[in-house]
């Protein structure tokens, strides 16, 4: 468990969308993508980052590596001596050292390369941006990362063409070691990819972390995936982070209502244990318009008057446990995971 | 109990530009009244084409070109592959006796008319009764499904309704004329597991009120042992492997069954046992592996056997067919024991 | 992890190696081969500059040398057979001039008592080969630089057509080539800025778009050429029609590469490179133009016919080149006179190679299109 020194802090970050109408560009009102997400992550953590779709679990980590420019809130780099710059507000020609200690792993294995270029020249590029090697050093540090993400370096003249989803999703992670990052952003590194390739992936970016002792923020809507590979999760719900604590007490002992839901609404892998689900009434709120309030009230069954009106605060509910609910703790969310009769 | 739908042998091509696809190589399964059948298989092993190909609208340049697929209606039973393709008779039964929902809903409904209509329009066609009962019906089917405020969503458009929503209003389409066997092609793939959740208590609840029978696709073994009777294992086009849902779970014959459970990470397991990984790749339907087709993955591959012969069904028991040399008493001497051990 | 199998999927030979290791002009070129009209069109496209870019060897005569008692003659076919034999090279007829009994006009029939022996590679007219080398090698001509030899026949002032039709490719073929050209160095720059950048510059360039193609085309083509002052030389005036045909063109091309550009900047593998620390200009030209530089080719190599088509119609209108420039329109100029279609037909022929063209460059652009996206 980690203790560790933090390596990234995010602190109330925001990340509003305008809308826009009509030929003037006239801003009709935002859409709350990221509302004030707080999270750390240690040096050499795993931490997970799960929700549903458009909770706005990409925005956070394309705020990370700047391909937006927050709207408020801290993103606080560390370096060894503990000194920090904020990500989020230095101007973009003064990000260029920063960019290499964080690193993506994008979710579609084939937008994420570029078809035009060889595996040799996508794995060398961030190489040269840094002026790292070149020339002869520079293909044998290529056909070093091929080899470690399991690819066989003597394919480095190959196009992406050539390459199965799979195998595609490992020259996308080689390109991410090439700067020997101290974080990998992992968004979705698995969800686009045949079932059956999956367990490789998610093996081999478990090998490289116990070997090199990167840090993740492992973005998922996969529960399972996230117990696999994380040491702590964040459940996300609307721009909001609703929960955080260890992956082995999350999903034994959750503290937020949606937390608790969304982990009874997963199957389980066992035709013995036939749990009928209880859904969560309606949908999941729409960012450009939300409730007032606690942003789960309406789907909770907990909900109260004040849950109408007050925004609940994230607070501790255990030693590393944080909870965003009037009343963290206190609930008895045990009906909702419990296993149904077999069928 | 006598089977609702029988399929046999089916085998359906696409004659592409590159070459040809044998997107369906062999299946056949069965599926009886108010059952419910899972096809589960990864992307591209042709669990669609499958499934079009018994409501016959397989998508050109694809053609059965083999197999049977009787459907049992009214003591009645029918070879639903020797209709002709657009004929009445196949249309009859599309819709009214066998309905399906698929992944895309927004594709099923037209863009340009409200969902009430065109529930309406489906109930009228098959049914035959006038404006003001097939409204009635629509109501009552969507409250069924547990539309919120059906009054409300019938006048409005496709677009203005959540991905949850409209595979209901998409569900309730299917069901308005009470369909013996509902072909549901990965019906909440696209969703979240929340909506997913809903979605599944729905057909749940509803199979039971109207015992109907499912045949459920999927890619999801998940969601196959908490909702399947018997589950067909699809690889490349064929079945490898049929069983009830329990055996599949507890006791998988076939490599591939085995490797994909292993495979895949559970809830709970934590962070302390390694995933076992199934090498390599699924390959290109264009290049198919000779012999069994999953040897170049497989852990138990048998040299000299598994690349040369395609294996044959076996049959374990009564109930439980697999694919795969291993189980062939023909090549039992040959077999190193070793090989069932993994 | 990868065991060795005797698979056949491991097993890759040469040629799918080949297929692997493809760039994308390879792939292009592969898919583009398969198309057989356009693979034709090709060809003949190529054989019409290889003859343009040659012309002085290619024409038979100096397309300015006036043989006034010649004027008006219809063309003479090549003979290959004829009573005497087989001719090869082949030989032609000459002519004997007659006079209409009742308008008393005086014109030329091919008659077979004149014969004159071509040969291949006979000295000629002097010309100069790509503008600067001295020659009078002609590809094919009669023993006799004098003796008439007017394949395609003679327009009023007894100019051969044919050496005239084979200098205006030189003229037609190119005008289009340089608009377009024009234009994507235009277009690229113009809706590059608009579509990276974005706000005010993006806005303005777009109104100006939108102005320019609010304007009809043919009056606005009208006006700029009338606008031209008349006393350029050959040389300013091409160049100065070529900027009037290529003055719509880039708005078009503006407009897809700024669409481009807007749907690429979101592109997960131009984050990718973001994150990686590609300097912004390394990312607009190694990775954004690289990935619809394709299509725009395929785009513009439809849109080349309509400029040609373009210059014709301007010159046709005696509003683009004029005499003494030869082009395929400047030569058509001589047949608006319905009456002198009637007696010199052949003074149409022209046509012809404007429709091969306009054809071939469809086929050709129809063909770059399909395989313009080899990723698809
Ligand atoms: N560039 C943008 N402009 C406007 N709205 C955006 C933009 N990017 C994202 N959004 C909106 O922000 C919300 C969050 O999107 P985001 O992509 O972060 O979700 P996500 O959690 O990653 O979902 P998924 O699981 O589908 O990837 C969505 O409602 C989305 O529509
Ligand atoms: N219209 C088509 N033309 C050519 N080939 C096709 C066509 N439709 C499907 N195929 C081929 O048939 C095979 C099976 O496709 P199918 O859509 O049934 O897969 P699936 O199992 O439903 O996959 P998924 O989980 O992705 O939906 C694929 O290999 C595909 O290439
Ligand atoms: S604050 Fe209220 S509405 Fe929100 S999760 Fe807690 S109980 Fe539910
Ligand atoms: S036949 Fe051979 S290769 Fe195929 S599944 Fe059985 S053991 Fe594996
Ligand atoms: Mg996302
Ligand atoms: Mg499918």
């Amino acid at each position: 468990m980690s203790a560790t020194k933090p390596l990234l802090e995010i602190k109330n970050l925001k990340m509003h969308f305008p809308i826009k109408r009509g030929i003037m560009g006239r801003t009709v009102g935002h859409v709350k993508a990221v509302d004030d997400v707080s999270l750390t992550i240690g040096e050499g953590e795993v931490v997970g980052l799960v929700g549903e779709s458009g909770c706005g679990k990409s925005t956070v980590s394309r705020c990370i590596v700047r391909a937006y420019k927050p709207t408020a809130g801290q993103i606080l780099l560390y370096d060894a001596h503990g000194q920090a710059v904020d990500l989020a507000s230095i101007p973009e020609p003064d990000l260029q050292p920063y960019r290499r200690d964080i690193q993506m792993i994008f979710q579609d294995p084939f937008s994420s390369l570029n078809p035009r270029m060889t595996l040799r020249q996508i794995i060398g590029e961030p190489m040269r941006n840094y002026k790292i090697c070149r020339g002869k050093e520079l293909e044998d540090r290529v056909a070093y990362l091929l080899e470690s993400v399991g690819l066989r370096p003597e394919h480095m003249s190959r196009y992406p063409h050539a390459f199965s989803g799979g195998q595609r999703q490992r020259i996308g992670i080689a390109r991410a070691l090439a700067l020997n990052p101290r974080l990998i952003i992992c968004d979705e590194p698995v969800s686009a990819l045949d079932v059956s390739v999956q367990a490789q992936i998610l093996n081999l970016l478990r090998d490289l972390q116990a070997e090199f002792r990167y840090s993740y923020l492992f973005i998922a809507h996969d529960l399972s995936v996230v117990d696999y590979i994380c040491e702590r999760v964040a459940v996300m719900y609307v721009g909001k982070i609703v929960e955080t604590a260890d992956t082995a007490t999350i999903f034994t002992d959750p503290h937020h209502p949606y937390t608790a839901a969304l982990r009874s609404a997963i199957p389980r892998l066992n035709p013995r244990l036939r749990q009928l689900p209880v859904p969560l009434e309606g949908d999941v709120a729409d960012p450009a318009n939300t409730p007032s309030g606690c942003v789960f009230h309406p789907r909770c069954r907990f909900a109260e008057d004040r849950c109408r009106q007050d925004t609940p605060a994230m607070t501790a509910t255990a030693a590393r446990h944080h909870a965003r609910c009037h009343f963290a703790g206190q609930l008895d969310l045990s009906g909702h995971s419990q296993p149904a009769a077999t069928a | 109990m006598e089977p609702l739908l029988e399929v046999k042998h089916l085998k359906v091509h696409f004659a592409t530009d590159e070459g040809l696809i044998e997107a369906v190589r062999d299946v056949s399964f069965e599926i009886k009244r108010g059952e419910t059948v899972a096809i589960v298989g990864e992307s591209g092993c042709g669990k669609s084409v499958m499934a079009r190909a018994i409501l016959r609208i397989v998508p050109s340049p694809g053609r059965i070109v083999e197999g049977r697929v009787n459907f049992h209606r009214g003591g009645r039973n029918i070879d639903l592959t020797a209709l002709e393709e657009k004929g009445p008779e196949i249309r009859a039964i599309r819709g009214a006796d066998i309905a399906m929902i698929f992944q895309e809903p927004m594709a099923t409904f037209s863009p340009v008319h409200t969902i009430g209509n065109q529930i309406n329009e489906a109930i009228i066609l098959h049914q035959g009764i006038d404006q003001a009962g097939a409204t009635a019906q629509t109501l009552d089917i969507l409250n069924r499904v547990g539309m919120p405020r059906p009054s409300r969503i019938i006048h409005r458009y496709p677009h203005q309704l959540s991905g949850g929503m409209l595979q209901r209003a998409m569900i309730a389409m299917a069901l308005s004329c009470r369909p013996q066997l509902l072909i549901a092609d990965e019906p909440t793939t696209a969703l979240d597991v929340t909506t997913q959740a809903q979605i599944l208590r729905l057909l749940f609840d509803l199979q039971r009120e109207l015992n109907m029978a499912i045949l459920f696709i999927t890619h999801d073994l998940s969601v196959v042992s908490q909702f399947a009777d018997r589950v067909e294992v699809m690889y490349l086009g064929e079945v490898v492997e049929s069983t009830d849902v329990i055996t599949l779970f507890e006791d998988p014959k076939h490599p591939y069954t085995k490797a994909l459970l292993n495979s895949i990470p559970q809830t709970g397991a934590g962070r302390g046992q390694r995933l076992q990984s199934i090498a390599g790749a699924i390959p290109n339907p264009l290049h198919r592996p000779s012999g069994c087709l999953f040897h170049p993955r497989c852990d138990s591959f048998q040299p000299g056997i598994c690349d040369q012969v395609s294996p044959k069904e076996i049959n374990i028991d009564s109930d439980h067919r697999a694919r795969c040399i291993l189980y062939d008493q023909q090549y039992s001497d040959k077999v190193s024991s070793a090989a069932f051990d993994r | 992890m990868l065991r060795s199998r005797p698979a056949s999927q491991e097993a890759l030979n040469k040629a799918d190696e080949r297929q692997l290791t493809a760039s994308q002009w390879q792939l292009i070129w592969w898919r583009f081969r398969k198309h057989r009209a356009a693979m034709i069109s090709l060809a003949v496209l190529l054989l019409f500059y290889f003859v343009a870019l040659f012309a002085g060897f290619f024409a038979p005569r100096d397309p300015a040398r006036v043989d006034a008692q010649f004027a008006q003659a219809p063309p003479q076919p090549l003979v290959f057979i004829d009573e005497t034999g087989f001719h090869f090279p082949p030989i032609v007829y000459g002519y004997v001039g007659e006079r209409d009994p009742k308008t008393l006009r005086k014109f030329y029939r091919v008659s077979a008592d004149d014969r004159h022996q071509l040969r291949f590679f006979v000295r000629g007219d002097p010309y100069l080969i790509l503008g600067f080398i001295e020659s009078d090698i002609h590809f094919i001509g009669a023993d006799d630089p004098d003796s008439p030899l007017f394949l395609l026949g003679t327009d009023l002032l007894g100019r051969d057509m044919l050496s005239r039709v084979i200098y205006g490719g030189q003229v037609s073929l190119t005008v289009g080539l340089v608009g377009v050209f024009l234009s994507l160095i235009l277009g690229i720059l113009l809706g590059g800025v608009s579509g990276y950048y974005g706000g005010w510059l993006d806005v303005a360039i777009q109104r100006l778009i939108e102005v320019l193609r609010s304007i009809p085309t043919i009056p606005l083509w009208l006006t700029l050429s009338a606008a031209l002052p008349r006393n350029l030389t050959q040389l300013q005036m091409y160049f100065g029609i070529t900027i009037i045909l290529s003055f719509i063109g880039w708005t078009e091309v503006a407009r897809v590469v700024r669409g481009k550009f807007m749907s690429l900047r979101n592109e997960d593998f131009i984050l990718a490179a973001r994150t990686i620390g590609t300097p912004r200009f390394r990312i607009i030209y190694r990775h954004m133009v690289p990935s619809f530089i394709s299509h725009l080719i395929a785009a513009l190599t439809l849109a080349l016919p309509i400029m040609i088509l373009s210059e014709t119609a301007l010159s046709f209108l005696g509003l683009g080149l004029r005499p003494p420039t030869i082009s395929w329109g400047t030569l058509l100029d001589g047949t608006q006179n319905l009456n002198a279609i009637a007696l010199t037909p052949w003074l149409l022929l022209p046509v012809v190679p404007i429709i091969i063209t306009v054809l071939a460059f469809n086929f050709v652009g129809d063909g770059l299109r399909d395989a313009a996206d080899p990723y698809a």
